[in-house]
């Protein structure tokens, strides 16, 4: 067994497609690692924090007092209304509950919730769309109070690590202090929604401008194209293999149950199949997405729910040729029990065609994503993902003075997604050359 | 018949196998009866689609899905076969009775070395380990005759030639120690050097293993080489049994003899070798009499209206054919005829 490893191993390094194929996804895979590394993302400072910081750098007895109330007034900041704010919506959960109980009106709890909006605890569209949707309002309303909640109990937590760093001192209190300050950065980052694959806007001019030192691919609409290339390619990975992942275990079930069953069951899976694939991928992908909201988890469930059907008729027909073939009555007559035949002696015959494709998939998907993004319907405004840098580049493509003059703008992203689908195609083919032992000769 | 007062191994009555098809129901085994004696060779020789290889695949109910035993008795020793669970049928396949095919490329799983294969049955039914499983391995292959079994136990299918596949084949079967193998066509498949020494492989391990073997074949040259006795098929029924020489030197039925003037024969000055006409036809249309009638040189409009009845002509010689004795009176003419 190991021998044949060795061998299959030697044929792999040794087929130039898989080289080249491999050495592509290596590269990408170094440049998603150490994205954070290769276009450090600008991290907003609270001020508080940062003093706090500096102050224990150089820490001495008499700046103890200065850090806790530095870390007083984050907190102060962050937290002053947390509590308020819990205990109004956990009285309007109540006058909710008994709405549900019909113990109150809905005039009455729409007055309730006026009065939180005018507070600004709540945001004014809860108490418009009322009427309208009234449903979908205290379904939102629940979720603002889980947020709430949440930020109630960690404002609790936070003051009492306050009050425990007031306790002690010397190298101790220095230990637990960095501790404390990482924790709040933390907390800091999530109150603001902060989010590394934002691209953060660099400048105020619209005009596209030309790589220069500190931007080396250049700027469209404001964003810095070296940061969305490289923080594209975690988008690109994760679009690419959670859709495929996905799509192929449905595939894979759909097909192998409608082989192994037969009649009836097979007859209405393939033809929900078929179904399916009569409409076109595109639109059919891009009228889900609408439905179902913009957004990258959106777009993915549009692509996985269109996406398994090759699948599903790859695995099924290589089964049934399988099923018919004299290894599986052999297996038989030897007492193997049905099961084994499926794991041991149709899988492994049946599997490869199916990992080949769904490698070649990988690349493909990435290809789709970026053209729903181009149309405005994958990632949201600023997202890291080389289809909307594109989408960016569209007003630009006929150029100012000349056509060319805005090159970079479609290069960069675009090299990088042919990279990338070249990458997975060439180590889908190698794949299929050298672990199929059917291709060997 | 050879060891006439043993128990028969094998007992199989009245077997009626019928497939479902999309042009209706085929009746592919009628009536077929016969008896497996310990350490002896049966041939059951017929063309195709006489239902030879569906009798043979029933008594370990081994049918393809749209096929079922309509009625019948299958006695395997003390097992009554059509009444096993699963399970029971499961240990009784490979372990007592096994199986070699035709297509030796086809039989082995393509993406496993023929080790892997062997090891498997030994696994599965003798409950040994990795290693007590690889090494009976490799004995067994080099019993059938492979060179540097220590090497190509770890070798794919693709990477052996025809015979050696068809050695691997057999040396899988017999892993078990079975005491009855079902060959079907063999040779078929192999170069006719090669067929002679799996052949002859086939005879010592016989004699080796003590077994029998349901040799299912239409080359009668291979007959004649390996069975004691002989069933000939036709149609899904039996039209002559008897023991080989019988068959041979006395065929009594119009079928086996045109079978038998249809090879050429070395001793004897030919010029033209006598054929049947015609071909079998579809199953769903068989003459409703005698199942040979519509091609036979003796048929009269009894034989299309009647089937006969397999009967016993002389001792342990059976046959089914209204006019024998019109067969042995014209046979030298219709020879002279077809020349």
């Amino acid at each position: 067994m190991s021998e044949e490893f060795k061998r299959t191993l030697k044929r792999f390094f040794t087929n130039p497609s898989a080289l080249i194929g491999v050495t592509i996804l290596i590269f990408f895979i170094i440049i998603a690692i150490f994205a954070p590394w290769i276009a450090p993302p600008k991290i907003p400072v609270n001020k508080n924090l940062e003093k706090a910081r500096n102050l224990l750098e150089n820490y001495s007895e008499e700046n103890k007092y200065l850090i806790i109330n530095e870390l007083k007034n984050f907190w102060d900041d962050t937290y002053f209304f947390a509590e308020d704010d819990y205990i109004e919506l956990s009285n309007l959960m109540e006058t909710i509950a008994k709405f549900h109980n019909k113990e109150v009106s809905s005039n009455e709890l729409k007055a309730h919730i006026k009065e939180l909006t005018d507070y600004y605890i709540l945001n004014i569209t809860y108490y418009e769309k009322f009427d309208e949707e009234t449903n979908k309002v205290i379904k939102n309303l629940k979720k603002e109070y889980n947020k709430i909640e949440k930020k109630y109990k960690e404002s609790v937590i936070s003051l009492n690590l306050i009050n425990e760093l007031e306790k002690i001192d010397g190298e101790e209190f220095v230990k637990q202090a960095i501790k404390v300050v990482s924790r709040f950065d933390k907390n800091f980052h999530e109150a603001i929604g902060f989010n590394p694959y934002i691209m953060p806007n660099v400048t105020t001019t619209r005009t596209p401008i030309p790589p220069s030192k500190e931007h080396p691919f250049g700027i469209v609409n404001q964003k810095d194209i070296f940061y969305g290339v490289i923080w594209g390619t975690r988008t690109a990975f994760e679009i690419g293999l959670v859709v495929v992942a996905i799509s192929t275990v449905i595939g894979l079930f759909i097909g192998s149950v409608a082989a192994y069953f037969g009649g009836w069951l097979e007859e209405v899976l393939m033809r929900i199949t078929d179904i399916f694939m009569s409409i076109p991928f595109m639109l059919a992908a891009m009228v889900l997405t609408t439905i179902l909201g913009l957004g990258i988890k959106n777009m993915m469930i549009a692509l996985i729910v269109f996406g398994w059907m090759v699948t599903a008729r790859l695995i099924r027909g290589n089964i049934l040729q399988a099923k018919n073939e004299q290894y599986v009555m052999a297996a038989k007559a030897l007492g193997v029990s049905d099961f084994f035949i499926i794991v041991k002696h149709i899988l492994p015959n049946t599997i490869f065609p199916v990992l080949i494709n769904a490698t070649m998939r990988i690349g493909s998907m990435v290809i789709t994503a970026a053209a729903l993004s181009f149309l405005g319907l994958g990632a949201p405004q600023g997202y890291a993902d080389w289809g909307s840098i594109l989408s960016y580049s569209r007003d630009w493509i006929i150029g100012g003075t000349n056509p060319t003059q805005y090159w970079f703008t479609i290069l960069y992203p675009g090299i990088a997604m042919i990279l990338f689908v070249i990458g997975w195609n060439l180590l889908g083919d190698a794949l299929r050359d050298v672990f199929d032992p059917r291709m060997r000769h | 018949m050879l060891n006439n007062n043993e128990k028969p191994l094998l007992k199989v009555e009245n077997l009626h196998v019928h497939f479902k098809t999309e042009d209706g129901i085929i009746k592919a085994v009628n009536g077929v009866s016969f008896e497996l004696y310990p350490g002896e060779t049966l041939a059951i020789v017929g063309e195709s689609g006489s239902g030879k290889t569906v009798t043979a695949l029933s008594t370990i109910r081994l049918l393809d899905e749209n096929g079922w035993i309509e009625e019948g008795k299958i006695q395997y020793k003390d097992n009554d076969v059509l009444s096993l669970s699963d399970n029971q049928l499961r240990k009784i396949r490979g372990k007592e009775i096994s199986m070699i095919f035709q297509e030796p490329m086809t039989a082995l799983n393509p993406v496993f070395t023929i080790g892997d294969q062997i090891i498997e049955s030994l696994e599965l039914h003798l409950d040994m380990n990795k290693q007590e499983a690889r090494r009976k391995a490799i004995d067994l292959l080099r019993k059938v005759g492979i060179p540097e079994p220590e090497r190509r136990i770890d070798q794919y299918p693709h990477e052996l030639s025809g015979g050696m596949r068809q050695r691997a084949m057999i040396a899988m079967a017999l892993s078990c120690n079975p005491s009855i193998l079902i060959a079907d066509e063999p040779t078929t498949a192999l170069d006719v050097t090669i067929q002679a020494q799996i052949l002859e492989l086939m005879k010592d391990l016989q004699k080796e293993f003590q077994m029998s073997i349901i040799f299912i074949t239409h080359d009668l040259g291979v007959v004649a080489e390996m069975a004691d006795r002989a069933i000939v098929m036709y149609g899904g029924e039996v039209v002559e049994a008897a023991d080989i020489i019988t068959i041979f030197k006395k065929p009594r039925h119009p079928y086996t003899w045109g079978l038998m003037n249809s090879i050429p024969r070395i001793d004897k000055d030919e010029e033209r070798l006598l054929s049947i006409p015609g071909v079998v036809p579809n199953p769903l249309n068989f003459p409703k009499g005698c199942k040979f009638s519509n091609r036979c040189f003796f048929a009269d409009e009894k034989c299309v209206e009647e089937n006969p009845n397999l009967e016993e002509i002389e001792e342990n010689h059976f046959s089914r054919c209204w006019h024998i004795d019109r067969m042995l009176r014209e046979m030298h003419k219709v020879k002279e005829g077809e020349r």
